[in-house]
């Protein structure tokens, strides 16, 4: 009869152990995301290398979001086009009427934060254009006048014209609002066109 | 004894089972809690509440081919 205690005594520490590796196994395999106070990791893209946030060059043009909750500069080779109520947007043309630089501020309207700003953009592209964007580039915690963005860079196709355009497309938190503001050109121009289309990210300023 | 052994294994097997299905279930709840998906992005995707293409609606450029604003919609 003793052996019997023995072998239940054997058994059931074995099966102890066993169910205190399971939970350590299951703990362990958490995703690092779910502790609280973590950012999330960003895609596995480059940075975006963006200019310091500093104000516009002498000669640049500004526009203030309606109700003052940022001020979109850009260069005098651009100028205002029509865009949605609430919104400014300035571009340039070519000869042909096609676009060569655009510039567009647009106070928060849906559930985009700092953290998820990158897929938030790849998605409602998609949704938009109905084609799959692809990301280039992402950074958190870019400094700008007044507060703290984050930024993509991504291609895509529009479904209508089927035109090609990369863009940088930057949420930023201020003080008292939140805006995004996109800079885009197409894609065969983006080596130039990025320049002044970065120069005016920087100089992009939020309350 | 036998009768208490037969007892403390099947009581450590439940214990055992339940760890393990409880750890099963929350990664689930974790998994959809983090997967990005396409009518996540606020905006009026799909569903008819965006505002048509081709010169539709508010006549944006990105309406006609030209450049996606920063909106939350069409």
């Amino acid at each position: 009869m003793p052996r019997f205690g023995t072998a239940a005594a054997t058994v059931t520490g074995a099966l102890a152990a066993v169910v205190l590796a399971a939970v350590a196994g299951c703990q362990s395999s958490a995703p690092a995301a779910a502790h609280s106070g973590e950012r999330p990791a960003l895609p596995k893209v480059p940075p975006v290398h963006l200019l310091s946030a500093e104000r516009a060059p002498a000669g640049w043009h500004y526009l203030f979001l309606p109700g003052g909750g940022a001020v979109l500069a850009f260069p005098p080779s651009m100028h205002r086009v029509q865009g949605d109520h609430g919104t400014v947007s300035v571009a340039e043309f070519g000869a042909s009427g096609s676009y060569l630089l655009y510039l567009n501020a647009t106070p928060k309207q849906g559930h985009e934060t700092l953290r998820d700003w990158p897929q938030f953009r790849i998605n409602h592209v998609a949704d938009e254009e109905h084609t799959t964007p692809r990301m280039l580039a992402a950074s958190q915690g870019v400094p700008f006048l007044g507060g703290t963005g984050t930024c993509v860079i991504d291609t895509y196709v529009t479904k209508v014209k089927s035109n090609h355009y990369t863009e940088v497309a930057c949420y930023v938190q201020g003080k008292t609002s939140a805006s995004v503001i996109i800079g885009a050109a197409p894609t065969a121009d983006w080596a130039r066109a990025s320049g002044p289309l970065k120069r005016a990210v920087a100089a992009y300023r939020v309350r | 004894m036998s009768s208490k052994f037969s007892r403390s294994l099947i009581a450590s097997l439940a214990l055992l089972a339940a760890l393990v299905a409880g750890c099963s279930s929350s990664h689930t709840g974790t998994h959809h809690t983090s997967t990005p998906t396409h009518h996540s992005s606020g905006g009026g995707g799909g569903g008819g509440g965006g505002i048509p293409q081709n010169n539709g609606g508010d006549h944006d450029g990105d309406n006609n081919g030209g450049p996606s604003d920063g909106d939350g919609n069409k």
